[in-house]
């Protein structure tokens, strides 16, 4: 499912669409931040020994899960 | 890497490899991230980098203070290790530091890559992401 700019929250998991910065299609991450035209997405690889942080537009990403399910946790700072 | 300038300010932008975080002293939303993300062990994938936290590091939800107090400390000692920016013609841009020596216990330490975000010249550099012994994709 491509999806849009207002489907994506903080934390939630996406997949690459396509390569991003020698992170091929398929590669999946966390967005940690939420920016006007891109998200941050945080992915690494399967046994978590390479990680990055890389961006990409929304439709560049497939949502894989929402997070948390319920909703976003409430978290002071 | 373009170097522009603020007439303003006259403060270089971005900044670059090897200089300290600008405003490290102010930097946003760090606990909100590790509580929500980094640390939490419930998180769909990413609760394995809370366990890497864990089992690397020592560092659970209840040491977060410990974590975000040497995190806050590490920029102001460590420089940057990267800049990049996103669009060459783009003000914001994702800066990289490893704090090394972070550890609860003295047999279970290494260093934790953070990554921040600077919207504006100016602005106070905005916490993304720690990664323990985060290593990028050569």
């Amino acid at each position: 499912m491509t999806i849009t700019r207002a489907d994506i929250a903080e934390y939630d998991v996406v997949a690459l669409l396509k390569e991003v910065e020698g992170w091929p299609a398929g590669t999946r991450g966390h967005v940690v931040m939420v920016c006007p035209t891109e998200m941050c997405v945080e992915v690494a690889d399967e046994r978590g020994e390479e990680a990055d942080v890389v961006y990409a537009p929304p439709e560049d990403l497939r949502l894989i899960e929402k997070w948390p399910p319920g909703g976003p946790k409430k978290a002071g700072d | 890497m373009r170097i522009s300038y603020l007439a303003s300010e006259a403060v270089p932008w971005p900044p670059r490899k090897g200089e300290l975080l600008p405003r490290h002293d102010e930097p946003v939303g760090i606990e909100k991230k590790l509580r929500g993300y980094c640390l939490a062990l419930d998180h769909k994938d990413g609760g394995s980098k809370a366990n890497g936290f864990l089992t690397m590091l020592g560092i659970d939800l209840t040491a977060i203070g410990y974590l975000d107090r040497h995190i806050r400390i590490g920029i102001t000692d460590n420089p940057i290790s990267e800049v990049r920016q996103k669009k060459a013609e783009a003000f914001d841009c994702a800066v990289y530091i490893r704090i090394p020596g972070i550890g609860r216990y003295s047999h279970r330490s290494a260093w934790v890559l953070t990554v921040w975000q600077l919207d504006t010249p100016g602005s106070q550099p905005r916490f993304i992401t720690a990664i323990p012994r985060g290593r990028k994709k050569r």
